[in-house]
């Protein structure tokens, strides 16, 4: 494990100062992951705008639903975005150096290059929570604001776990770019709604096959009292955290093992 | 077909996403017979037909060259007897064809859920494949203008994304237009994008876009001789800059 820790904070060090070897580029990169997050803010902006409410939940309480996915999103972008390069690592033959290499491959993929233009995500998550928990009527507590923090953290390990879970498959079928682009846009665009919207059956898909829930509908429901829109008891929704690590345990686990299919291209 | 998997995973994607939409338009219209004076099952249609209209305009590679830039094959592009420009426009072309299989998965699967209105006259329908085939070229011309921004930085995710981010709002792909607050319409009518995706639609459903059927054709074939004239301003600038990556 100590190993680990150290190959991590190694790899780490290379791959930031790779970015900010180039601080032109990186500026360009924050603006981009900013303008990106700016458009699924006026989207659901504009939505509030005309409806008023979605789902039964007032403006402010979609706006924490919305900042805890895209602070989730940011923790996933940060550490694991990488887990959308496994198509371009198979198919050059990249990951014959990792096979090579004495340390776990599942960190090399991750640490092949440090995405510092996430700041924009966070950027953005930050001042939609600071703009939007405040308007809420959430009464804090000092262990619901850790309930909360742990539960961002572990809808990016959630989100990680679905694409790198999709990039395990790229070992046997190759392209797995709609896939990656299906689990952006459905992340994306629909975890932004209080999933009740979608009927009983919806909600439930979205919480056992699509866990989409467990991202930020739970999160939010356990955070602004609306407890009422879940569909299973409101206690279970204290534990949801342990679905991303969960989540992301078994997405290494399968990646591992479908990384034994790999055939190097011989470039 | 190398990438079989791919299609069909693309399909799989435009039949859950067409799902996703009209259960959330549906469940945002709750209660509600017409907002903006635009009933449910307009709304419902019309985000249907945005969604797969952008998934043939604006797809996630906006052309080829970033990724032959990159390789230096296109070293290879540049002998050949057709431009840069013709191959990377016929490509996206080729790429409508790839994308048929989810559009028609799409347009059944909205069908089956009632999510689909006809057009309001044939005249309509007319006049929506006209100006949706020529809002088409429009983005393939600006997909390719920007796409050529890899000549000159290999890392090409900013630019790509803040193109994407207005492109997908101002079009009306994300929102129909008639939700946006009336003080933001005039910057965003100033812009081509709309007159790829809101503007067929409104045709689609029987409504006077900005300027009628001939101002829209007229500002398409404006927007397009401009974006033409931009396209070939950035490749004459390209072509002196360009670095053949792999020796």
């Amino acid at each position: 494990m100590a190993d680990l820790i150290r190959d991590f904070r190694i790899l780490l060090r290379v791959a930031w100062l790779t970015e900010l070897e180039h601080k032109a580029n990186l500026f360009i990169s924050v603006i981009g992951a900013l303008a990106f997050n700016a458009g699924q803010l006026l989207f659901i902006g504009v939505l509030l705008h005309a409806f008023g409410s979605i789902g039964g939940w007032t403006p402010a309480e979609v706006l924490v639903l919305f900042g805890i996915r895209m602070a989730s999103h940011s923790v996933y972008a940060f550490f694991f975005r990488r887990t959308v390069d496994v198509d371009l690592v198979v198919h050059t033959g990249e990951f014959d150096r990792y096979l090579l290499r004495p340390t776990s491959r599942f960190l090399q993929l991750l640490m092949r290059r440090f995405n510092l233009q996430q700041i924009g995500d966070v950027i953005i998550a930050g001042a939609i929570l600071a703009l939007a928990l405040p308007r809420a009527s959430i009464s804090w507590h000092p262990l619901l604001a850790v309930w909360l923090a742990l539960a961002i953290a572990a809808g990016g390990l959630l989100e990680g776990g679905l694409q790198l879970a999709r990039g395990a498959l790229a070992f046997r079928l190759r392209n797995t770019q709609s896939l990656t682009f299906l689990i952006d846009a459905v992340l994306g665009t629909y975890g932004n709604f209080p999933l009740q919207i979608f009927g009983p059956v919806g909600a439930v898909l979205f919480t056992i096959p699509l866990p989409l829930a467990f991202v930020a509908w739970i999160p939010a429901a356990m955070v602004t009292g609306r407890v009422d829109s879940l569909w299973f008891p409101a206690w279970l929704g204290w534990l949801s955290p342990l679905v991303g690590v969960a989540c992301m345990a078994a997405a290494i686990t399968f990646f591992t093992r479908q990384s034994r299919h790999y055939s190097s291209p011989g470039s | 077909m190398f990438f079989r998997a791919n299609v069909a995973l693309s399909m799989v994607s435009v039949a859950l996403q067409t799902v996703l939409l009209v259960t959330v338009w549906r469940a945002v219209y709750t209660n509600r017979p017409a907002v903006a004076g635009i009933s449910e099952s307009d709304a419902v249609s019309y985000a249907v037909i945005a969604m797969l209209l952008w998934h043939v305009a604006l797809p996630w590679q906006l052309s080829s060259i970033p990724e032959r830039v990159r390789e230096g094959t296109i070293a290879t592009d540049l002998i050949r007897p057709v431009g840069v420009v013709g191959q990377s426009l016929l490509q996206s072309f080729g790429a409508i064809v790839g994308a048929i299989p989810g559009v028609v998965v799409g347009l059944v699967l909205a069908l089956a859920l009632g999510g689909l209105t006809p057009p309001a006259t044939g005249a309509a329908f007319l006049g929506f494949l006209l100006t949706a085939a020529l809002g088409w070229l429009l983005a393939a011309l600006l997909n390719l203008a920007v796409s050529m921004v890899a000549f000159w930085t290999t890392d090409t995710r900013g630019p790509f994304y803040v193109y994407r981010a207005i492109a997908s709002f101002a079009s009306g792909a994300l929102v129909p237009l008639w939700f946006v607050p009336a003080s933001l319409r005039p910057y965003l009518d100033a812009l081509p994008f709309g007159l790829q995706v809101f503007a067929p639609l409104q045709l689609w459903q029987g409504q006077e876009p900005l300027g009628g059927l001939g101002g829209v054709i007229t500002a398409q074939l404006g927007w397009l001789a401009a974006s033409t004239a931009i396209v070939a301003l950035v490749t004459w600038r390209a072509l002196r800059k360009v670095v053949i990556n792999g020796g």
